[in-house]
C-alpha cells in the first residue's frame, strides 16, 4: 500500500499522466488475433477515467477531448465521435464530484463502471445516428474494461492524491 | 486502498457545450470530406508502427519455442509428408506449364494478352485492426520486402483483399469482406459478370447487379474477373450460398460465402509484379484489355455492369489502338 502523505510535484504528475497515456495508447493498438480482439479493454478511456477522478486539477474537459480525438485517430472511428463521448463522460464525473465527498476503492470502481457505460452508450448512439451502424460486440470490450479497471487503480495508486 | 477526496473544480457548462459543438463540427466535416483528414490519419497510423513491430516479437518467440519443443521424430515424419506433397505439387506443375504455354499461344491467336505473372511473397497475419467496424488486418511484411499499396493478397483458397498502407516492416490489408471493398467477378459456370461487395462481417459477401432473369444457382463458384484493374483475374472469391429473386428490385439478392478463410488465417501470400512495369506500358495493357473485353460476346443485358466495373469500356478510343498494342504486348510477354 502506497504512502500518500507526501504530495507529488506538478511536473511529476504531468509526466506520469503523459507516460500513462502513451502506454495506454500502445496497449490499445497492439495487434491481437480476431478472437481475442473482441475482448480488448478500452485502456485509453480507462486511464482517462482514472485521471479525471483523481487529478481533476490537471485533467479536465480539454484533456478528455484531446484523448478522445487521439483515440478516434488510432481506432479509425469518425473524427470527433470518441471525443464527444469522452467529454460527456468527463461531465458525468464532474457532476458526480459535486455529490460525492469521499471516494473509496469500491466507490471509484462503481463510478468508473458508470463512466464506461456512459461512454459506450454515447458512442453507440452517435454511430447509430451518424453512420447508421450498431456494433453490439463492443459491449464485451466494455464489460472487460469494467472488470479490469481496478488494475489501473492498482498501477497508478501513487497518484490518487 | 486509500480513501480519496475529490478536489473541487468549478463546473462550467458553457465550456462543455462549446467543446461538444466542436466535436460535432469535426464529425460533420469528417462525414462530408473524409479526405481532409487523411494526412493526420496516415501520420497516426505511421506512429503506430513501432507498436506493430513490437508485436512481431511474440510470434518470433513462439516460432523459436515450437522449434525447441518438437521432437525429432515428429519433425522427421512431417518432413517425409511435406516431401511427398512437394512431389505431387511438382507433378501437377508440369502439366500446368504445358497449359500455360498453350494458353499463351491461344491468346496470341486471339490477339489478347494477360501477362499475369506474379511473385508470391509469404506473409504472416500478426493481428487485427483496432476498429471492429473495419475488416483490416496487419501483415508482417512491408516496404523492405517489396510490398506496395494496391497489391492483392490471397490465401491458399481464395482472395483475401488488398494492401492499403505500407510501412518499413508491416502493412495493413483491407479484406474483401469490408463494406468499402468491392471486387469485379464472373460466375464460373455462366461467365456472367457482376460485382461482389463486403458486408462488414468475416463470413458474408453480397453479389450485386445480377438481373432477376439471369441464370444463377446456389453453389455456383465466383472468381475474380480482373475488370476493376486492381485485383487480377482468375482467383477464387467465393461460392453462392443463397439466391432470393423475390425482391422489389430489378436485381437479385444473392449471398456468397467467401472462399478464403478470414477468421484464422495466419499465413497469406502477397502477389507482386515480376517486373516493374512503367506507367505507359500499364496504360497500353489496360487499353488492350478493354479492347479484348469489348470483343467478347455480351450475355444478356449486362452493359450497365460492364461500364460500372470498367470505365475504360465506354472509352471509344480504346479499341482503335488495339491491334498494335496487343501484338506489342504479346511480343514482350514471350
Amino acid at each position: 500500500m502506497s504512502n500518500s502523505d507526501y504530495a507529488h510535484s506538478t511536473f511529476e504528475i504531468v509526466l506520469a499522466i503523459v507516460l500513462s497515456f502513451i502506454l495506454a495508447s500502445s496497449l490499445n493498438v497492439y495487434p491481437l488475433s480476431l478472437g481475442t480482439a473482441i475482448l480488448r479493454p478500452m485502456v485509453m478511456i480507462m486511464v482517462l477515467i482514472f485521471w479525471l477522478i483523481f487529478q481533476p486539477r490537471h485533467v479536465g474537459l480539454f484533456t478528455a477531448f484531446t484523448i478522445g480525438l487521439i483515440a478516434d485517430l488510432l481506432l479509425d472511428t469518425r473524427l470527433g465521435q470518441q471525443a464527444f463521448a469522452a467529454v460527456v463522460m468527463a461531465l458525468v464525473i464532474k457532476i458526480a464530484s459535486i455529490y460525492i465527498k469521499q471516494l473509496r476503492t469500491l466507490g471509484a470502481w462503481f463510478l468508473a463502471c458508470i463512466c464506461l457505460l456512459v461512454f459506450q452508450a454515447v458512442l453507440w448512439i452517435l454511430q447509430l445516428i451518424t453512420q447508421n451502424t450498431f456494433v453490439p460486440q463492443v459491449g464485451v470490450s466494455m464489460l472487460m474494461s469494467m472488470a479490469c479497471w481496478p488494475l489501473i487503480l492498482l498501477a497508478l495508486r501513487r497518484y490518487t492524491h | 486502498m486509500n480513501p480519496s477526496i475529490f478536489a473541487r473544480q468549478p463546473l462550467s457548462f458553457r465550456k462543455t457545450v462549446a467543446i461538444l459543438i466542436v466535436a460535432m463540427i469535426l464529425m460533420w466535416f469528417d462525414s462530408k470530406n473524409p479526405e481532409w483528414f487523411n494526412p493526420i490519419r496516415s501520420t497516426s497510423h505511421a506512429a503506430m508502427q513501432p507498436i506493430y513491430e513490437l508485436s512481431l516479437l511474440p510470434s518470433y518467440a513462439a516460432h523459436w519455442s515450437s522449434g525447441r519443443m518438437q521432437s525429432k521424430e515428429a519433425l522427421r515424419r512431417e518432413n517425409v509428408q511435406l516431401k511427398s506433397e512437394l512431389i505431387h505439387a511438382r507433378a501437377k506443375l508440369q502439366q500446368q506449364d504445358y497449359i500455360l504455354a498453350q494458353n499463351a499461344r491461344l491468346q496470341g491467336i486471339l490477339s489478347t494478352t494477360r501477362p499475369e505473372q506474379y511473385d508470391l511473397t509469404l506473409a504472416q497475419v500478426i493481428g487485427t485492426d483496432t476498429n471492429p467496424l473495419k475488416q483490416i488486418v496487419v501483415l508482417n511484411k512491408g516496404v523492405q520486402d517489396g510490398v506496395k499499396v494496391g497489391q492483392t493478397v490471397i490465401d491458399e483458397k481464395g482472395i483475401l483483399g488488398q494492401v492499403i498502407n505500407v510501412y518499413p516492416n508491416t502493412s495493413r490489408l483491407l479484406l474483401i469482406t469490408d463494406e468499402l471493398q468491392s471486387v469485379a467477378v464472373t460466375i464460373k459456370r455462366t461467365g456472367q459478370r457482376a460485382i461482389i461487395t463486403g458486408e462488414g462481417t468475416p463470413a458474408d459477401l453480397r453479389l450485386n447487379y445480377v438481373f432477376k432473369t439471369s441464370d444463377v444457382r446456389v453453389g455456383d463458384e465466383v472468381v475474380s474477373s480482373g475488370l476493376g484493374g486492381r485485383i487480377p483475374a482468375g482467383y477464387a472469391v467465393g461460392r453462392i450460398r443463397y439466391v432470393d429473386p423475390d425482391q422489389g428490385d430489378n436485381f437479385m439478392h444473392i449471398e456468397v460465402t467467401p472462399a478464403a478463410n478470414f477468421n484464422d488465417n495466419s499465413y497469406v501470400l502477397v502477389l507482386q509484379d515480376k517486373t516493374s512495369k512503367s506507367v505507359q506500358r500499364q496504360a497500353l495493357l489496360e487499353a488492350t484489355e478493354a479492347a479484348a473485353f469489348d470483343e467478347l460476346p455480351v450475355v444478356g443485358a449486362l452493359q450497365p455492369v460492364d461500364t460500372m466495373a470498367n470505365p475504360a469500356l465506354v472509352n471509344p478510343t480504346a479499341p482503335a489502338t488495339m491491334p498494335s498494342t496487343a501484338n506489342d504486348a504479346v511480343q514482350s510477354s514471350r
